[in-house]
């Protein structure tokens, strides 16, 4: 009990009182533990603002759709436990969405309220305000409205959901963002690979790519509307840039040697990817305004998956110079190039966080991939999870969730996210089997 | 924001729908046209989940997920015996009744406390809430959320949510059940939040 050394020493430095006079001296009380559990939250169905009618459906039932949306966000980041609507004591009207009548939300214990309206705007498109409430303390502790078409209506309900996210937990929000990745379909011997994208909730899935080359790696440029990936087009594997958009896929550069795994610099101004020259693999930065190649690494041995930090002052990546695949670190311009990963087995595949506080990387060793995080130091290493082989993996835009892909013994393959705690795993549904995940920034 | 072109689905695949535009939310308040009158039944909800105050749930929320937490201490009979004991007829109060007073409140809102474990400066943060109590057991006022310990103008943000996490357990965890007689020792408390021992 630790708390009683420090109320003895206080109570004996300060006199004490008559029991009738009013305490002068608070008691003193120290919690050093709560219990981690889900917010309990309400997410009532949005109410009509104006009975209109838009091209994505009347105003209530975007209305509802809407709050199934910020609720399905919420409830994905482990953080947050969405009440059945069924439990409900109360509707929520267009009074109650700026008036909530918090007793109401308070005996079905819910901790915070997401309310809202949707209304249909002259010009087809649609206003959706977003209200978030503490209800314990009933005080109301955002709002925001987001005027977008009729069809964005699935973006705005993430940016509400983002609002609260960040509003409860203090830390940016993540939901209006997209993932990226490698669908597969077909034999092992003749696998089809295609470019995929999908809203980070797995809805509006689309393919980029026809299947006809192999496509691996592809990362997000930091102003979203760029994407970077390894293509084998001829069977020779280059960095291509695809623009979202208007569909258009152009080669990077004409280079001597096979680059692979390219990623940007946090400015957009740079890629960094590795290639191989006379038999040695070695990561190169290439400028994209003047077209220049700079190469980082020299030495013996194969450097690959370059990643930046966050600040763009230093690159974590691959290399088995030490006789195995291990994390190393370096300044942006390949000086004081150090080991910094020491623990059992391989690590590979080394992703810097966009907070800048962690390194996710692969972890091989017997006979197993698991994604881990460590400090960019090297210290404070710890798994996060240990399937059959679970490789590649991607930072939500906030740092806080990891997205990786997971194959089973079968050479299924699939997406999974988890916390950095190492808690909430969970499956993102795609229609194929899917691998090589990139989480986008979050979209302006 | 610009206006990026439309996402119809066919005719541009890849691109994102146009970035809905921030407006502030009174900008736009629910108009007044329609007006479903909202339902509000009177009779007690049926659902309502058991009372955070129910003290047995408590007790076995304290068994689970707080080792640490004195196991018997919502005996409010007992504390008052052990506390009389203490502190019996003199004017003065004997540390150990204030100190069993103290685990007493520790144990009926840390179950109620559900810090924002995770953020990047959870480890560093503590907050100190003084709170005034009715001789009911019910929190007077809104209880005082001081500034976080280790707030920086970097981690603002996730500082104020984490000392409203603290001020909703304390409005969550209320009434306390405490002796009555012994109602001037914790009138006013300050309750310090520290999840060490959750980092």
């Amino acid at each position: 009990m630790r708390t009683i050394p420090r109320l003895l020493a206080a109570l004996v430095a300060a006199p004490v009182f008559a029991q009738a006079a009013p305490q002068s001296t608070p008691l003193r009380v120290d919690i050093n533990a709560g219990l981690m559990q889900p917010m309990p939250i309400a997410v009532p169905a949005f109410a009509p603002g104006n009975g209109g009618n838009t091209d994505a459906g009347t105003t209530t039932a975007l209305g509802e759709r809407a709050a199934q949306v910020i609720a399905n966000d919420l409830k994905s980041s482990g953080l947050f436990r969405p009440l059945d609507p069924a439990a409900f004591t109360t509707t929520v009207g267009l009074d109650d969405v700026l008036k909530p009548d918090f007793g109401a939300w308070r005996t079905i214990a819910a901790q915070a309220l997401v309310t809202g309206t949707v209304s249909a705007n002259p010009d087809g498109g649609i206003t959706l305000a977003c209200y978030a409430y503490d209800v314990f303390a009933g005080t109301e502790i955002a709002r925001q409205g987001f005027v977008t078409t009729a069809a964005g209506w699935r973006r705005a309900a993430h940016k509400c959901a983002d609002l609260v996210y960040a509003r409860l937990t203090g830390e940016s929000g993540y939901f209006d963002s997209r993932i990226v990745y490698i669908s597969e379909t077909g034999p092992r011997t003749k696998r089809i690979k295609r470019l995929a994208i999908m809203d980070q909730d797995g809805a509006q899935h689309r393919f980029l790519t026809s299947g006809q080359n192999l496509v691996l790696t592809p990362r997000f440029a930091p102003g979203q509307q760029t994407i970077t990936y390894m293509s084998f087009e001829n069977n020779r594997p280059r960095v291509w840039l695809y623009t979202l958009g208007s569909g258009r896929q152009d080669a990077v550069g004409e280079f001597n040697g096979m680059s692979f795994a390219p990623r940007f610099s946090p400015d957009g101004q740079h890629l960094i990817f590795s290639m191989a020259v006379g038999g040695n693999t070695d990561i190169w930065r290439y400028t994209i305004a003047t077209r220049q190649m700079t190469r980082l690494t020299t030495g013996p041995g194969i450097d690959t998956s370059p990643s930046y930090s966050p600040d763009g002052s230093r690159i974590v990546f691959e290399s088995d110079r030490g006789g195995s695949q291990q994390v190393y670190v370096m300044n942006a311009d390949g000086s004081g190039q150090s080991r910094i990963s020491f623990g059992e087995g391989r690590s590979a595949s080394p992703v810097w966080s966009p907070r800048g506080d962690y390194i996710a990387f692969t972890r091989i060793g017997g006979g197993r991939f698991g994604i881990g995080v460590m400090r960019p130091d090297g210290g404070g290493e710890r798994l996060l999870t240990n399937g059959y082989q679970d490789e590649s993996p991607s930072w939500s835009p906030n740092g806080r969730v990891i997205l990786f892909a997971r194959s089973d013994r079968g050479g299924r393959s699939g997406l999974w996210s988890v916390d950095i705690s190492g808690l909430n795993e969970r499956r993102i549904a795609t229609p194929l089997d899917a691998s090589d995940p990139a989480w986008s920034p979050l979209l302006p | 924001m610009e206006a990026a072109p439309q996402d119809a689905a066919a005719a541009a695949p890849s691109e994102a729908a146009p970035a809905p535009e921030p407006v502030k939310a009174d900008a736009v308040p629910p108009p007044e046209p329609v007006k479903p009158k909202p339902v509000k039944p009177n009779a007690a909800p049926t659902k309502a989940p058991p009372s955070p105050l129910d003290t047995s749930s408590l007790a076995s929320l304290i068994d689970k997920s707080l080792p640490k937490a004195p196991k018997k201490t919502l005996d409010t009979s007992k504390l008052a015996k052990e506390l009389n004991t203490a502190a019996p007829k003199t004017a003065t109060v004997d540390p150990r009744a204030a100190a069993t007073l103290a685990q007493a409140i520790r144990a009926q809102v840390a179950p109620c406390w559900n810090p924002p474990v995770g953020g990047r400066d959870v480890r560093r943060m503590t907050v100190l809430v003084r709170v005034q109590y009715g001789r009911d057991g019910r929190v007077i006022g809104m209880p005082d959320a001081g500034t976080p310990s280790g707030m920086t103008a970097a981690n603002a943000d996730y500082a104020r949510a984490f000392a409203e996490t603290a001020r909703r357990a304390v409005l969550r965890c209320q009434p306390l059940k405490l002796p009555a007689e012994l109602y001037d020792l914790w009138s006013s408390v300050e309750i310090n939040f520290d999840p060490e021992e959750m980092t």
